[in-house]
């Protein structure tokens, strides 16, 4: 069923989704998995966890669907829980997280022209503090403007403006010793 | 756009999660109504204030029960200082008793 809805989300039209009735809640699974489940992967840097979590937004946004008045509004819900939820798990696990950290996955799937490149940048950016990390992921990998992250983290935009600054210093510092 | 832009939009690439991950989220909701957010924000807090409440009233009674000892130690402290006084009184008179007598009996007798 998952397989077959992934295969068919393209399929759906906005219109279907702005309908928001529970019965379309198959459709929002389908359209925004790999939108949650990435930002958990690339924030928490462990899959079964980033699984967890994203089911987790996933059983919220059936509860909360009533309330939604949007696509839009779907989508940016679930990017800010998803994102306070991320910070929430590895505030609460972040001794356990050390190890699991550095554990390869076979099960991980190349993103990347330099799959190197990438793990390392993916390390470097775990050991950024929880905010920073998480206005990075928003920044490259859902291409939001800084407005926009401080809007889904609930922060002011020059805090989220100067996290990115700082992070990227702080990558580029890393990758070059 | 700087290449670290680029690299970091390719290790942050959107991906697909583990096959079946739709199925297991619909198997949640069918099997289980998950306790919401919320409740479990709820039950959490209580907890805490559970916790704080406890700690709040340990906190007091150990303060009474200090109180209390320092208050008892302070009236015992002033009862043996009343009786020290007293019985310096007493020996005090005592003396200037004696004082009296044998000043008196030194007196030459006309």
């Amino acid at each position: 069923m998952g397989t077959a809805l992934a295969a068919n989300a393209s399929a759906f039209d906005t219109a279907a989704v702005d309908t928001l009735d529970p019965l379309n809640f198959d459709v929002l699974v389908a359209r925004h998995q790999s939108m949650v489940f990435s930002i958990a992967y690339h924030y928490l840097q462990n899959r079964p966890a980033a699984e967890d979590l994203a089911q987790d937004v996933f059983l919220q946004l059936h509860h909360h669907l009533s309330r939604l008045e949007s696509a839009d509004h779907v989508t940016f819900w679930l990017r800010r829980v998803t994102a306070h939820r991320c910070i929430d798990y590895r505030r609460q696990h972040r001794f356990r997280f050390l190890s699991l950290d550095r554990i390869t996955e076979p099960a991980h799937e190349p993103t990347s022209d330099d799959p190197l490149l990438s793990r390392r940048l993916q390390a470097l950016v775990g050991e950024l503090p929880p905010h920073a990390r998480m206005a990075l992921v928003l920044r490259y990998q859902e291409d939001l403007t800084p407005d926009e992250i401080a809007r889904v983290l609930g922060r002011p935009v020059a805090t989220v403006k100067s996290q990115l600054q700082r992070a990227l210093k702080t990558l580029r510092r890393k990758l070059r010793t | 756009m700087t290449q670290m832009d680029d690299e970091l939009r390719r290790a942050f690439r959107r991906m697909d999660p583990p096959r079946g991950f739709a199925d297991r989220v619909r198997a949640r909701i069918d099997t289980a109504t998950p306790v919401s957010p919320t409740w479990r924000a709820a039950s959490r807090d209580w907890r805490n204030t559970g916790w704080a409440l406890a700690a709040t009233l340990a906190i007091v009674i150990g303060t009474g029960m200090w109180y209390r000892a320092q208050e008892q130690r302070r009236a015992q402290g002033e009862e043996a200082k009343r009786q020290v006084l007293l019985s310096l009184n007493i020996a005090s008179s005592k003396l200037r008793a004696i004082e009296m007598k044998v000043n008196h009996a030194q007196e030459p007798r006309q």
